[in-house]
């Protein structure tokens, strides 16, 4: 794979520089460089609303029927357990490469059908407590054309947690995505919507879910007119993370300690 | 399972007009007329526009790819010789078998590489967004064409011998033109089912609704056959019931077709269709 520290940016959208306020002011004016080309017009928005003018229109939805999916986060395990280490991180979508521009930075034909690239900005390390700020790349199945059913592309200015495995802020890292909330920073009380995966649900050892229970599943419109995001679930962050660290704790998972902190540690 | 069948002795006659006989079909274009709603049938096929294995004449042919008989390999050998052995309704089904150079290719892949093009993890899955089609949207036969994707390193290897069993059975099953069944059909009765997670044990064979389904969407069972008996028609509401096939159990929906009216004691008559549906006036 090929690096370089300032990757051609394929800015594709208007987008909300309103819900930057998650990340670190330190970059916010290196980010305005990268963004600065586009034309982008800032306008606040809450995630829970309707973008009025979405950008893609899905020409068909992939259907892959894939066997042994996890049916509970007992099952989720599975799928866990294999990696050396554990995370929870807070990231910002900065940008999204074309097909052409991710296949000749990574030499993976899989972006010429299969997945999308972006650029995103890394900013919070959960389970470690500790800002963070680094520029990587992240991978996502689905392309614009050829999407998944409640996961439209991502639009710069969203912001996500996940646990992104075997995260090296020097590779193409990817989702695991039964793990994967936006985050909803403009209110005070920060909340995690949980994307898609019903069946995967946090319980506490008294058998009582952590999840908001007056939350009904709601379906988004965010990038694509006839794919809306469809979160499941609306956990108060602080309660997500606390959960996910002891349980992954009790499981005996190593969490993941590898970050550098900040810019200048790393030049 | 949920397939209501109404047996009302009494109702022989013939009320019901048949429309649909007997279905024509080529060797390359297979006419599917029946619903599949697996709710009713018990399986479900991908539509003639989605891609699927062309007919059931034309060999399917296996790769083993990555896999060698010390891992996978072995269960994917008894995958193509089971798929290959079934017979309905007292012929074969279909015609499966191994090739290096075949058409369907098994492939060994990472937690990493599966994630980053399907949302969501999973043992295997048919990655069909790769596969080339001809006009009739059947699989051209192309060496390596339609790739299997399995995880066997990470999670596969440590499951149980049936989870292996069945994964290689229920995979070759989509190239087939299956489609999986939800867990609001049912959660493991069929090799079809798909979301039986850590607590069922999975189907390890070719149930007989799995075959129905192959028999259809293959073109093998075209000639359905539809009967007056109660068992066979299931009121769906004041206007139309199911016809199911007795072979294969796809159906068709049409109108109530009612028998003559008869006396039904002193004030009204009653008038039947073969769905056991009846109709009241008065005298
Ligand atoms: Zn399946
Ligand atoms: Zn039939
Ligand atoms: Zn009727």
């Amino acid at each position: 794979m090929k690096h370089s520290l300032i990757p051609k940016y394929v800015i594709i959208a208007a987008v909300t520089l309103s819900i930057t306020a998650c990340s670190s002011e330190t970059v916010q004016d290196e980010k305005n460089d990268l963004l600065g080309h586009s034309g982008i017009s800032a306008t606040s928005h809450s995630i829970l609303e309707d973008n009025a003018d979405p950008i893609y229109v899905a020409d068909s939805f992939v259907d892959i029927q894939a066997t042994g999916t996890p049916q509970s986060y007992e099952d989720l395990q599975d799928f866990i357990k294999p990696y050396e280490s554990v995370n929870f991180l807070k990231y910002e979508i900065i940008s999204q490469y074309t097909p052409e521009e991710a296949y000749e930075f990574s030499g993976d034909d899989m972006f010429l059908y299969g997945a999308t690239l972006y650029d995103i900005h890394v900013t919070y390390d959960y389970m470690n407590s500790q800002p963070l700020d680094i520029y990587t790349r992240l991978s996502s199945a689905g392309t614009p054309e050829s999407q998944f059913e409640g996961f439209p592309p991502y639009l710069p200015g969203e912001v996500y947690a996940c646990f992104l495995p075997d995260f090296d802020e020097n590779q193409i890292n990817y989702e695991f995505s039964e793990l994967l909330f936006a985050i909803d920073c403009i209110s005070e009380d920060v909340q995690a919507y949980h994307l898609g995966f019903e069946k995967i649900n946090f319980v506490d050892q008294t058998g009582k879910s952590i999840a908001d229970s007056d939350f009904s599943p709601l379906s988004v419109i965010t990038s694509t007119r006839n794919n809306p995001v469809y979160y499941v679930k609306k956990i108060q962050s602080d309660k997500l993370v606390e959960y996910l660290y002891n349980d992954w704790l009790s499981r005996d998972y190593d969490f993941q300690t590898s970050f550098r902190k900040t810019k200048e540690e790393h030049e | 399972m949920n397939k209501i069948k109404i047996l009302l002795l009494f109702l022989t006659a013939s009320f019901c007009a048949v429309s649909i006989l007997s279905v024509s079909s080529s060797a390359h274009t297979v006419s599917i007329v029946v619903e599949h709603d697996p709710q009713y049938t018990g399986w479900d096929i991908y539509d003639e526009s989605e891609a699927h294995h062309s007919n059931y004449t034309t060999a399917i042919t296996v790769n083993k790819g990555d896999f060698t008989s010390a891992d996978f390999g072995n269960y994917i050998t008894n995958a193509v010789t089971q798929w290959n052995n079934a017979t309905f309704n007292g012929t074969d089904l279909l015609y499966m078998k191994e090739s290096s150079t075949g058409y369907i290719k098994f492939c060994k892949k990472t937690l990493a590489q599966m994630q980053k093009v399907n949302k969501g993890n999973a043992w295997a899955f048919v990655y069909r967004s790769k596969a080339t089609t001809d006009s009739n949207s059947h699989y051209t036969l192309n060496s390596g064409n339609v790739e299997i994707w399995v995880n066997w390193d990470d999670v596969l290897s440590a499951k149980a011998t049936g989870c292996k069993t069945h994964t290689a059975l229920h995979e070759l099953g989509h190239v087939i033109g299956l489609v999986d069944i939800p867990a609001s059909v049912s959660p493991n009765a069929y090799l079809m089912c798909n979301e039986f997670g850590s607590y069922y044990s999975v189907p390890k064979e070719i149930t007989i609704n799995d075959k129905q389904g192959a028999a259809v969407i293959l073109g093998q069972h075209t000639n359905h056959s539809f009967s007056n008996s109660g068992t066979w028609n299931e009121k769906i509401d004041n206007t139309q019931h199911r016809r199911i096939c007795s072979v294969c159990e796809g159906y068709t929906i049409q109108n109530h077709s009612f028998g003559a009216w008869s006396d039904y004691g002193q004030w009204l008559q009653v008038r039947f269709c073969c769905c056991g549906y009846a109709q009241y006036r008065d005298k």
